[in-house]
């Protein structure tokens, strides 16, 4: 499924944060959407790429998509339990 | 007396001579391929628990054994390779994949452990005649403490990381020294040339 397909509720951008303001803006963020909805997380740190989705699916959220948005950059995509 | 309870009280003059709060804390690794080694005869965290929360709590006694189940952050699961990165190609220092972190005994221990304020982290310089501080405040107890050490038989000093701060349990002022085991012996003779000469 492309991001075009998805109706995202929240985005946040999250660049130059690091463990674990990572987690906690993500888990705020998806706190305020309705379940079932979509939040798109921007990081620029591959740690973070790989780490804050990691974060979310110990949260029972399902990772939709991590996919590089630039140089250095990725979208994350999860949609809350 | 246990075996590392033995080891324990052979470094005790170093623990001494540093004015140490904590305990030291042994770090040993369990590869997955390792079938052979017996984890059940450690406890296992009560819940799920930062790294380096462990590696504190060991420092005041609580010896765990802590699994991919036990590790509450995503950082520490790919340091010491509990876990293999699944979204972004981010290779773990650690080679083998890991089953099991036993987190406290000295006896045996990959890497050990010492939780130190800077001026105790300056005499342990002295002692290991230089000590390095590569860190960058992210992955700080796991990695820079613990994966790096054990990979590249240096000792390594953190300043920490907010995680290790806000969930650890450290104070500001602590920082942790990762230290190869086969250099506590050379620390020993320091510490009673040290004594013997005051």
């Amino acid at each position: 499924m492309s991001d075009n397909e998805i109706k995202v509720d929240k985005k946040i951008d999250i660049r130059g944060e690091v463990c674990p303001y990572t987690f906690i803006k993500s888990k705020l963020a998806i706190e305020g959407i309705e379940s079932g909805g979509i939040l798109q997380v921007l990081v620029n740190y591959a740690p973070s790429a790989e780490n804050v989705p990691r974060s979310m699916e110990m949260e029972g959220h399902e990772i939709i998509s991590v996919e590089p948005s630039g140089e250095k950059e990725w979208t994350i995509t999860v949609k809350k339990k | 007396m246990s075996t590392s309870d033995k080891a324990r009280e052979k470094y005790e003059p170093i623990r001494t001579y540093l004015g140490m709060e904590y305990q030291l804390v042994g770090a040993k690794l369990i590869p997955e391929k390792d079938e052979t080694t017996d984890i059940s005869k450690y406890e296992r965290p009560t819940a799920r628990k930062y790294y380096c929360q462990m590696v504190r709590e060991a420092g005041t006694g609580q010896h765990v054994v802590a699994t991919l189940e036990d590790i509450a952050c995503p950082n520490a699961e790919l340091a010491l390779s509990l876990r293999q990165p699944k979204y972004v190609n981010i290779p773990s220092m650690i080679k083998d994949p890991t089953r099991a972190v036993i987190i406290g005994p000295i006896e045996d221990a990959d890497v050990v452990l010492f939780i130190i304020n800077p001026k105790q982290a300056m005499h342990l310089a002295l002692l290991l005649g230089g000590l390095s501080a590569e860190f960058k405040g992210d992955v700080a107890v796991c990695g820079e403490a613990t994966a790096q050490v054990i990979v590249e038989g240096m000792p390594n000093m953190t300043m920490l990381c907010n995680g290790a701060r806000m969930y650890g349990g450290y104070s500001d002022c602590d920082t942790v020294v990762g230290v190869p085991p086969f250099m506590m012996d050379k620390i020993l003779e320091k510490v009673a040339e040290k004594q013997n000469s005051a």
